[in-house]
């Protein structure tokens, strides 16, 4: 059975990121995904978060003049990373109805996901919403996600609670065998 | 302000509205028309959306890997990727 993987937003900016310590392992990571050696997913929240990212990294950017404005250097990231061959996008998932005493709320599978993971694991809002997308991924593909891939601390911190409860095994690119 | 407005509906869908109005979910026709009108405006936010998000995928430059590296590595020079994500988390 191939891998099945779930990127963190920062596995997909690390590959075009020189600097960053783990470039070459997320490069590689990719080349694998495109190639078809291994199969990955990602929340489409990634979208949102490689445009504002890059966006922010604009803002700050002070090695002189950039020849392309903000909206076309986000866009030109977004657009790749849209195309990415094998990396599927999970959704955010059609509306559940969840009781609290006598109010129910509508609100996407994702969040009653992300709701039922939450509390235990103490990771930050946004990182939830990919543990979640990452529970659900294993669900609609019918076998576990072998590796949640992220560089972020909290999440790597937090990733004994995340197996418990998420079934989830974190690690960073580095970590990962080869397939 | 409120505006009349004139619409065909089949018998049959007239016969649903007029069952709901009778059991008393509604107060009227035009109470139970009116409300399934807001309720289904309130969760198609779809219906508002323009083309925006089509329009930059559609129009930003079209890049290959070794170009977007190259820009990378001056866009996020000094700066990690990996924090960067994380402040937008917080």
């Amino acid at each position: 059975m191939t891998t099945l993987l779930y990127l963190d937003a920062n596995i997909i900016l690390a590959r075009y990121a020189p600097d960053e310590p783990q470039h070459g392992e997320a490069k590689e990571l990719l080349n694998t995904i495109e190639n078809g050696e291994t199969e990955a997913v990602t929340s489409v929240l990634t979208l949102v978060e490689v445009l504002s990212t890059v966006s922010r990294a604009y803002g700050r950017f002070r090695g002189g003049s950039m020849s392309m404005r903000r909206e076309d250097v986000a866009g030109a990231f977004l657009r790749r990373v849209a195309n990415i061959r094998n990396l599927h996008f999970i959704p955010l998932g059609g509306d559940v109805s969840v009781s609290f005493d006598e109010k129910s709320v509508e609100l996407p599978a994702i969040l009653a996901v992300a709701l039922e993971i939450g509390a235990g694991t103490g990771v930050k809002t946004l990182d939830n919403i990919h543990l979640a997308a990452a529970s659900i991924a294993s669900r609609i593909y019918g076998h576990r996600i072998d590796y949640f891939v992220t560089l972020d601390e909290d999440i790597l911190k937090h990733q004994k609670q995340i197996m418990s409860l998420a079934e989830l095994k974190v690690a960073t690119p580095a970590q990962i065998p080869p397939s | 302000m409120e505006e009349i407005i004139t619409s065909r509906f089949s018998e049959e869908l007239v016969k649903k509205v007029d069952q709901a109005v009778s059991k008393g979910y509604f107060k009227s026709r035009s109470d139970a028309l009116r409300r399934m009108i807001e309720e289904h405006l309130r969760e198609h936010p779809e219906l508002f959306l323009g083309d925006g998000a089509k329009k930059i995928l559609t129009e930003a430059p079209k890049l290959q890997d070794d170009e977007l590296e190259a820009l990378g590595s001056n866009l996020f020079k000094g700066l990690s990727v990996a924090r960067l994500v994380a402040e937008g988390r917080e």
